[in-house]
């Protein structure tokens, strides 16, 4: 059992009792609309946890409820922990943002952007370097195949369907073939880039990515649930989703977590628990540490969680309006404009089967839910952001 | 009764070791943790140092860290002459380049607080063969022939401002090949043994790179600037920087050229093979005296001398209670004068993130900048290796200094990195 952070009653923290109750009867709500199978969640402020609850079934199939050690597919989520992997690295001067991704990974020298032109498909070279904070931000050109159905992100979705079984070094190999979709830094588009970032870390250390994270986040942080796939012991405490999507009956099919994966994947591929993140999202508010483990200085967080994109365009819908990125966060950059609440400087970042985290240094506040329901995640994210800021008392 | 004698002879060196080592006028020494560094990480950047100065990557260096006044990290590593035996040593003497322009450019902004110039002025005012000066422009014939050089009259003059900013046009051969840049690297700008005002006429000649005010580029503003500063002031630019800067803060090894035979054995040397500092320059001999004062690039200096430098500039202009410059001044000199109408040019050295101030990159953002950073730092380097930044946020500033030229950006950039992750508190 990981070990738990120190409790408080809300009104301790500056939080309202009264409305943590509203969300446990809108969570309630969600379960019994059979929006989501069940749901866990977090808040904390000023370094207490004031709000862990879980609601409805850990597994539709077999109608248990949900319980508060219940292992999720956390997905992107896995990227602020790569990126923060990768940063130490950057700590001890292994590498610099500004270095070219081909220095380290050849096959990435003389990238070409594909370019649909008049109905016609064209390889252009890329401007510049695909650059390490290229890498982190975003912004490398690179994509995912099901982001759309451009020429390149077709290509890519070929690559998705053949490399079942490679490695990560296979993976990268395959991926630096593709063409790019973007001239690296004109853009922001979601991308692969922090599953190169995942093959950096282990070029860099030397160790499996599996490996770095374990022994230089998970056990300092005591993330004793948080890996690649989940033991065999372990296995009933994995949380499902439904069967099939409720809103286009199509079968809904996550990750299996049963066995070691041949690609470790940093841009997807963890389970974790709320307390485990919980725990990482405590590290980043602690300016780096946690009960004495430093994992990063805090002026290399400041600095991960600062905007770099200058506003740089991207696609909309995850890079919101309010929002800019920074090195493996998104991090907002005004009060207003956004659709949600939040101050300026919080950063948070969210998984496809609907997890979602944030940190708040401005009010000392973090938060962290966990669904496996890809189609509620958009609305189950905003309404539970909109609700806990609601929270907020003092 | 001998081991007894050896005690106490041990006692006494280790009770002298600090006096004899620190340089006559250094800062304070402060421990460490207290200052708010992890000494563990802290020593990550010793260990990388040492291991790329024995994989013979960089022949030796210093660096020092300061917060809140006091020392907190003073190192000397590797050899201070690859070719020789000795090691390098803190008191060690380097060739500043570049680093000799935010000296410059304070003495200009005391002349500046008097009244004496201000910054709107033109230079024309002061080197009348910069009165007018012609723009080159680059045109090419459409039948794909060779591009030609057009002369056109600068639309407005050349301010002081322009100069402390990198922003009057002028330009250095040693970045790119357009027209005016080869101008610049064929006019033998360095023949000779001239004075700071024969150089300036050498300027006048040749066309600006870009119209006054709208391009950051780097340049010989600064060795322009030093030749206004001997106009106005009636004094060499050493004589006033000496009177003025060098001699309050005791920066006694902070010179053009050194000519005391007994500091010539500190000057630290780079590799034989890594003395290029730009397109057809090299080291320099800073023991063979010249006329020439380049205010732009021709100084030595030592790390404990230049960490007073940018203490006095930390501390708002004054350091031990003598007062160089105002407040108000520092700040303006530190904020960013390019501001978005200002296009950052081809070489934009500051960087992304960064605009630049009255003689120094100024940063903009804590984020887009390649390396780790506050807002309102500011920086400058110097082409043989040294570097140093101030960070007024966290009442920090660093040195770093060594004779690599080919290896100067990465160690910038790897050092902050690494020393801002050594902060914890």
């Amino acid at each position: 059992m990981t070990r738990s952070l120190p409790t408080a009653a809300p009104e301790e923290v500056g939080l309202s009792a009264r409305q943590l109750e509203r969300i446990s009867a809108a969570l309630v709500h969600e379960v019994e609309q059979r929006r989501v199978p069940g749901v866990s969640a977090l808040v904390a402020r000023r370094g207490k946890v004031a709000y862990f609850e879980t609601f409805g079934v850990r597994d539709p199939a077999v109608a248990q409820p949900m319980v508060k050690d219940a292992i999720f597919r956390i997905y992107s989520m896995t990227k602020p922990i790569v990126s923060v992997a990768a940063m130490m690295l950057f700590e001890e001067g292994r590498f610099l943002l500004s270095d070219a991704l081909a220095k380290y990974i050849p096959d990435f020298a003389g990238a070409k952007v594909g370019i649909e032109r008049d109905g016609r498909f064209e390889l252009v070279p890329a401007a510049r370097d695909i650059t390490i904070q290229d890498i982190f931000c975003h912004t490398s050109g690179l994509t995912y195949g099901f982001r759309g159905n451009s020429a390149v992100q077709k290509l890519y979705q070929q690559l998705g369907a053949q490399m079942r079984g490679k490695s990560a070094a296979e993976f990268v190999a395959a991926l630096a073939k593709l063409p790019l979709m973007y001239q690296p830094g004109s853009r922001w588009e979601y991308s692969h880039a922090t599953d190169v970032l995942g093959r950096l870390v282990e070029i860099w250390s030397g160790m499996s990515l599996g490996d770095f994270l374990g022994q230089r986040i998970f056990k300092p942080l005591d993330m004793v649930d948080t890996g690649f796939h989940v033991p065999e012991t372990q296995l009933p405490r994995i949380a499902e989703p439904f069967a099939k999507d409720p809103d286009s009956g199509a079968p809904i099919e996550l990750l299996d977590l049963r066995h070691k994966p041949a690609f470790e994947s940093g841009g997807g591929g963890l389970a974790s628990t709320t307390l485990d993140y919980a725990r990482f999202s405590q590290m980043l508010l602690g300016n780096g540490s946690l009960d004495g483990e430093r994992i990063l200085g805090r002026k290399t967080l400041e600095y991960m969680t600062a905007d770099h994109l200058n506003g740089l365009p991207g696609t909309f819908d995850l890079l919101v309006p309010g929002y800019g990125f920074g090195l493996g966060f998104t991090v907002r950059l005004h009060t207003g404009v956004a659709s949600t609440p939040g101050s300026i400087g919080q950063y948070s970042w969210g998984g496809i089967a609907g997890t979602t985290f944030w940190v708040d240094p401005a009010e000392q506040f973090y938060a962290v839910m966990m669904i496996q329901a890809p189609h509620a995640r958009v609305h189950m994210r905003a309404l539970f952001r909109d609700m806990v800021y609601a929270a907020i008392a003092d | 009764m001998r081991m007894s004698h050896r005690v106490v002879w041990l006692a006494a060196a280790l009770w002298l070791a600090p006096l004899a080592i620190a340089p006559a006028q250094s800062l304070p020494l402060g421990k460490a943790d207290e200052l708010g560094f992890a000494l563990a990480r802290l020593a990550r950047s010793t260990e990388t140092l040492k291991a790329n100065i024995d994989q013979h990557d960089i022949p030796g260096a210093v660096l020092l860290i300061a917060r809140h006044g006091k020392i907190a990290y003073f190192e000397s590593m590797g050899a201070l002459d690859p070719q020789g035996k000795a090691p390098m040593a803190k008191d060690a003497i380097f060739r500043i380049y570049s680093m000799s322009k935010p000296i410059t450019t304070v003495a200009a902004m005391m002349l500046f607080e008097e009244g004496r110039i201000t910054l709107d002025e033109p230079v024309g005012k002061f080197i009348p063969a910069l009165a007018k000066p012609q723009v080159g422009v680059e045109k090419v014939d459409g039948a794909g022939g060779a591009a030609t050089l057009e002369l056109v009259p600068a639309k407005r003059p050349i301010s002081l401002q322009d100069l402390m900013r990198h922003t009057s046009g002028i330009t250095y051969g040693f970045f790119g090949d357009t027209p005016v840049k080869k101008r610049y690297a064929e006019a033998n700008l360095f023949e000779g043994d001239f004075t700071n005002a024969e150089f300036v006429e050498r300027i006048a000649k040749l066309p600006l790179a870009y119209q006054p005010g709208t391009t950051w580029d780097y340049s010989h503003s600064t060795d322009v600037l030093g030749r206004v500063i001997e106009v106005v002031s009636g004094k060499s630019l050493y004589a006033f920087e000496k009177e003025r800067i060098l001699d309050p803060l005791g920066m006694t090894d902070t010179v053009f050229y050194v000519t005391d035979e007994g500091k010539q054995g500190r000057i630290a040397e780079p590799f034989a093979n890594d003395r290029s500092i730009g397109a057809g320059a090299t080291f320099n001999d800073p023991r063979r005296a010249q006329k020439w004062e380049s205010g732009g690039g021709g100084m030595v200096s030592t790390a404990s001398d230049y960490a007073r430098f940018l203490q006095m500039l930390l501390n708002g202009g004054t350091l031990d209670g003598k007062r160089l410059l105002g407040p108000k001044t520092v700040a303006f000199m530190t904020s960013d004068h390019l501001g978005s109408a200002i296009v950052p040019g081809p070489y934009y050295l500051p960087g992304p993130g960064y605009g630049f101030g009255l003689g120094f990159a100024v940063r903009r953002d804590s984020g887009v900048g390649t390396a780790n950073s506050s807002v309102g730092e500011f920086n400058w380097g110097g082409a043989g290796g040294t570097a140093f930044w101030v960070d007024p946020k966290e009442d920090m500033l660093v040195v770093y200094m060594m004779q690599s030229p080919s290896k100067r950006t990465h160690y910038r950039a790897m050092l902050r990195d690494m020393i801002y992750a050594s902060l914890v508190k």
